[in-house]
């Protein structure tokens, strides 16, 4: 190959691999300019959904806890006593609305309710129980009715978890032998109400969350006045047993029972004359107590618990017949440290 | 006269290496040459939707889609789904996914397990969810943990920074149901016999019962939903090329004593290690978080 040949092969050469090598510079913006793969996905992203149908807001936490009435000082006694799944800063709003309005708030110990109950219900016009894990003795329920005979105000306040163990009030299972429709006999008897064991919900119509139901007022009770509509979270159904005892608050008619589906309405509270009853404790928490008309609920509530004229000297101090535990009940056992004033069985003062 | 043979002989020299190079090089290049000019065969790709769906199982999800979209050989594809779901986020991306593909070409599903929950949300684009009698398939719902409080030994910017109210989870949680059911009802409501309100409920249903109801479209097999997508892009003859389902890692399924699994979430690609973020999940079967448990919900 003569050395003119050879100069042409290498030029040939160099200027096609230079082509090759521009070719191959320029390649990735031609890419780009012709449009790539994640800008029509996140095209394809926003036409599947539209923001503004999909977002769910919490409402307005609104409005304040205040009570109508001009009673004169009462006391309200708070049990806490046996085993109530509820804190003290649980039921800060109708505390704060009570102690503004110039009563006084006091809460049932463990000790007291075992070694002074009659005592301490004595010195109260008004008794809240919230969720109790423990049942109530005999001599307790003897006192307590005789507190309510007296004039006494009494707030049963459960969600159905604590009605479906040792229901509502505890109160049910000392008494269960001796009424004639098993578990409730006892509260039904005493009350006139009892409480569900599993929770409501609405799928059609509730807030934030299918568990979290409407309720609105049935009839025209002081409970419900100035009541629109409340929110209970985990919620029990109540029935109702007594002509003495009105539904005050009622589910929409969507609502059911989670056990069984059955549909609703369902009451959720219930009042006569001496007795309120309430199946969800939620209302009366901070977080919740602001909620829909929540904040009115528990202001009527406040007004409800010193509404009373309670007799003097009820209940009378328990007799050592009526002291001990009822039939189908037990006693709670002594706080630690403490010892009971009778023999092995807590008495009511 | 002595040069002259020997150069017809150093021609013939050079012509015999020649036409060696030659047939090394065509050995090289004629396959090629071969490919290029031999008409492709179309393909239906079978994607496997496999395990608990995490980050990862999406990312592999939606590279295997964008691979058939960009492979003009590749003309269907066909999901083959045995999951119960598993984190929100990439459930989503799955979803969006499949939506995207399946405006490009034919997607059908087939389930012969679970196709539950986010499993369910990936295939809801398809043309047609073909399901055996005993598969499980829907669970339409959100769930994830309830807040937990801000720690006292830490300094913030803003309540909200490290916790929640109940309210905003509660809020937060049903923002991702309405697009979870909004996208049942848009896909699937002109089958489904139910209303959006009992898709909420966020039940499952045997294969032979979502059948009836719409949440399926037919009884099938794997090999049924292949035919199928074939005949949705008007294959006859077709080659069928199966992409692996990615390797699960981290996370531990039990099995629960009344035959439903648990998920265990703790340090789970659906989370993060060494921060505790809420866990907002897609999935059916029984949920373990770190330190709260869930019961047992269909979600």
């Amino acid at each position: 190959m003569s050395q003119r040949n050879l100069l042409r092969a290498t030029a040939v050469f160099a200027v096609a691999l230079g082509l090759i090598l521009v070719g191959a510079a320029v390649a990735p913006y031609a890419v780009q300019l012709g449009g790539n793969d994640s800008t029509d996905t996140q095209n394809a992203a926003k036409q599947a959904f539209n923001a503004d149908e999909l977002v769910a807001t919490p409402g307005p936490e609104s409005g304040e806890v205040t009570m109508d009435s001009n009673a004169a000082s009462k006391t309200v006694l708070i049990d806490v006593g046996h085993g109530n799944d509820v804190s003290e800063s649980d039921v800060q709003p109708l505390v704060d609305a009570l102690v503004a309005n110039g009563h006084e708030v006091e809460y049932l110990t463990r000790e007291d309710a075992q070694r002074n109950f009659n005592a301490s219900l004595r010195r109260a016009d008004a008794f809240v129980v919230v969720n109790p894990e423990q049942p109530y003795t005999g001599g307790q329920l003897d006192g307590l009715r005789s507190f309510e005979d007296a004039g006494g105000r009494v707030a049963l306040v459960g969600d159905p978890q604590s009605a479906g163990t040792t229901s509502i009030l505890g109160l049910v299972s000392v008494s269960v032998s001796s009424g004639p429709t098993g578990g409730d006999a006892g509260l039904t008897s005493d009350y006139g109400v009892s409480f569900g064991s599993t929770s409501l919900y609405n799928m059609h119509d509730y807030y934030l969350n299918y568990e979290n139901v409407y309720a609105t007022p049935e009839g025209d009770t002081a409970l419900t006045e100035g009541v629109d509509e409340v929110v209970f979270r985990d919620a029990a159904p109540l029935s109702i047993s007594a002509d003495s005892v009105s539904p005050a608050l009622v589910s929409g008619g969507e609502t059911r029972v989670e056990s069984i589906r059955k549909s609703g309405p369902y009451t959720v509270a219930a009042q006569s004359e001496t007795v309120v009853a309430i199946g969800d404790a939620d209302f009366l928490t901070p977080e919740s107590a602001y909620e829909a008309d929540n904040e009115v609920l528990v202001g009527n509530l406040a007004d409800f618990l010193v509404s009373g004229d309670k007799e003097s000297g009820a209940p009378a101090p328990a007799t050592p017949e009526s002291g001990g535990p009822g039939p189908g009940g037990s006693a709670p056992g002594p706080a630690p440290g403490s010892a009971p004033t009778q023999g092995t069985t807590p008495t009511p003062a | 006269m002595v040069s002259k043979p020997s150069s017809a002989a150093s021609t013939r020299t050079v012509s015999v290496l020649a036409i060696v190079a030659a047939v090394l090089v065509g050995a090289f290049l004629a396959p090629v040459v071969y490919d290029a000019a031999a008409p492709t065969p179309d393909r239906v790709a079978v994607i496997s939707v496999d395990g608990t769906i995490t980050s990862h199982t999406a990312d592999q999800l939606e590279e295997d889609l964008q691979e058939a979209r960009e492979n003009e050989s590749i003309k269907a594809v066909v999901l083959q789904v045995d999951s119960p779901g598993g984190s929100a986020a990439a459930s989503e991306q799955m979803y969006l996914a499949v939506n995207r593909t399946a405006q490009e070409m034919p997607v059908v599903s087939s389930v012969e397990g679970t196709g539950a929950s986010g499993a369910y949300y990936t295939m809801l684009p398809s043309e047609s969810i073909y399901v055996t009698p005993s598969s499980v398939i829907g669970s339409v719902g959100v769930r994830g943990s309830a807040p937990i409080g801000g720690t006292s030994n830490e300094i913030r910017t803003g309540p909200d920074k490290a916790s929640m109210t109940v309210d905003q989870r509660e809020a937060q949680i049903e923002t991702l149901k309405h697009a979870f059911v909004g996208s049942v009802m848009e896909h699937r409501g002109d089958e489904l016999s139910l209303s959006r309100e009992e898709v909420a409920y966020a039940k499952v249903y045997t294969g032979a019962r979502a059948t009836q109801n719409g949440y399926a479209d037919d009884i099938g097999t794997l090999q049924t939903a292949i035919d199928r997508a074939a005949s949705e892009a008007g294959l006859e003859n077709y080659e069928v090329v199966e992409k692996e389902p990615p390797t699960q890692s981290g996370i531990i399924l039990l099995s629960s004593q009344d035959g439903n699994s648990t998920v265990v979430v703790e340090e789970s690609p659906m989370g993060y290690d060494g921060v505790r973020a809420p866990q907002f999940l897609m999935v059916y079967g029984q949920v373990q978080y770190e330190d709260e448990v869930i019961g047992n919900v269909s979600a």
